[in-house]
């Protein structure tokens, strides 16, 4: 055997191992924590975008409504619109998000 | 430790903790300019720092693509780094036809990141307070006209590519007819809803981790002077803004992707409408 075979097959060992010891550190404790964080960053993003679709919703009935005579019964219709828009939106975002997990695994 | 040394000495270096921790947000006027008193044009702090933010990343980009080598230094693969992320951003999202965007989401990710980043500086201890360390983002009508730009850019964009075919973003192919009453003010409001999204996303994330790191420095502060054991007890506050701190570096890089990122979803809808 020559010195550069005896290197590759070093190497191709050391390869090995090290994908071994990568694929064993994917289930580790770290990486839970990780998932725990993204899970909670995509809820508080989730939980911004329904929040301002209601507030949008309301806003937008209001102002409507005060143009047409009252404000307040354009406030009580924009305000289930703005409801349904936020889940909408919430539906779309989490379907986003199922969409990449399913293209990780 | 000598508390007694430490007690005579803290209250003078302790002052900067005792301004409220809202006062970080103040805009302070460098140079005042204003027209008649009805429009405000003043050069402020707020001003002197996204100067500070620009200049930062034309100095860094401009080091970084200086001596370009097949073997990239320190400062080239940051660079590349940077470039490659967002390129590969634009491209899972938008396919090929969105690298024209590229230039717009790249500008946008780096102006954020760097406004996150740098307002996490620590002011220089005695300086005036208009040039105190100042986080451009945390102020709502930054964050809003840089939401606006993105979904202006999409809604002129797809005007100009589709007319009024633009329009079928609000209405989702395969719904009935007699549901579109209730559907397109639904599908109006959750378009409308973006913008304020991504700039009340951006700012209260901003604004929340920078009063919790001066509230922790102001516990510091409180308890320092309190005397006796409560002095000992300070370490605690401290050791939890090490941890704010290292939390806010993650925050002021993922908002800064987030909005990239937003950016790019949205303006799929400016390229192919029908959904």
């Amino acid at each position: 055997m020559s010195d550069d075979d005896h290197k590759r097959s070093d190497l191709d060992d050391f390869g090995d191992r090290l994908a071994k010891a990568r694929g064993e550190e994917k289930g580790s404790k770290d990486e839970d924590r990780k998932a725990i964080g993204a899970a909670a960053g995509d809820g508080l993003r989730v939980a911004i975008e329904f929040f301002v679709s209601v507030l949008v919703g309301c806003g937008l009935g209001y102002t409507i409504g005060s143009f047409l005579g009252s404000a307040l019964v354009g406030l009580l219709i924009g305000m289930p619109f703005g409801f349904a828009a936020g889940l909408r939106t919430v539906y779309r975002s989490l379907k986003i998000g199922a969409a990449d997990e399913e293209e990780e695994t | 430790m000598n508390l007694g040394l430490v007690e005579r000495f803290l209250p003078d270096m302790l002052r900067p903790f005792a301004a409220g921790p809202m006062e970080q947000f103040e805009i302070v006027p460098i140079f005042p300019l204003s027209f008649n008193g009805a429009i405000d044009l003043s050069f402020t702090n707020a001003s002197l720092w996204m100067a500070i933010v620009v200049g930062t990343s034309l100095l860094f980009f401009t080091l970084a693509t200086r001596r370009l080598q097949l073997i990239p230094g320190g400062t080239q693969s940051m660079g590349e780094v940077a470039y490659e992320f967002i390129a590969g951003m634009v491209r899972d999202t938008m396919g090929d036809e969105g690298r024209q965007f590229f230039p717009f989401v790249f500008t946008l990710f780096t102006f954020i990141f760097l406004c996150n980043l740098l307002g996490l500086l620590p002011s220089i201890p005695g300086s005036p307070a208009s040039f105190h360390t100042f986080t451009v983002t945390s102020h709502i009508i930054v964050t809003f006209v840089l939401a606006i730009l993105s979904v202006g850019l999409v809604v002129v964009y797809g005007l100009i590519k589709h007319g009024f075919g633009f329009l079928k973003l609000f209405a989702p192919s395969g719904v009935p007819l007699w549901l579109m009453p209730l559907i397109v003010p639904i599908e109006i409001i959750s378009f409308l809803s973006r913008p304020v999204s991504l700039a009340v996303r951006l700012f209260a994330n901003m604004l929340a981790g920078h009063v919790v790191l001066k509230v922790f420095a102001g516990f510091v502060g409180t308890l320092l002077t309190a005397g006796g054991v409560l002095s000992v007890i300070s370490i605690v506050p401290l050791f939890g803004i090490v941890l704010v701190f290292l939390l806010e570096f993650l925050v002021a890089f993922l908002q800064a992707f987030v909005f990239a990122i937003l950016t790019c979803i949205y303006l799929q809808d400016a390229l192919h409408p029908s959904h």
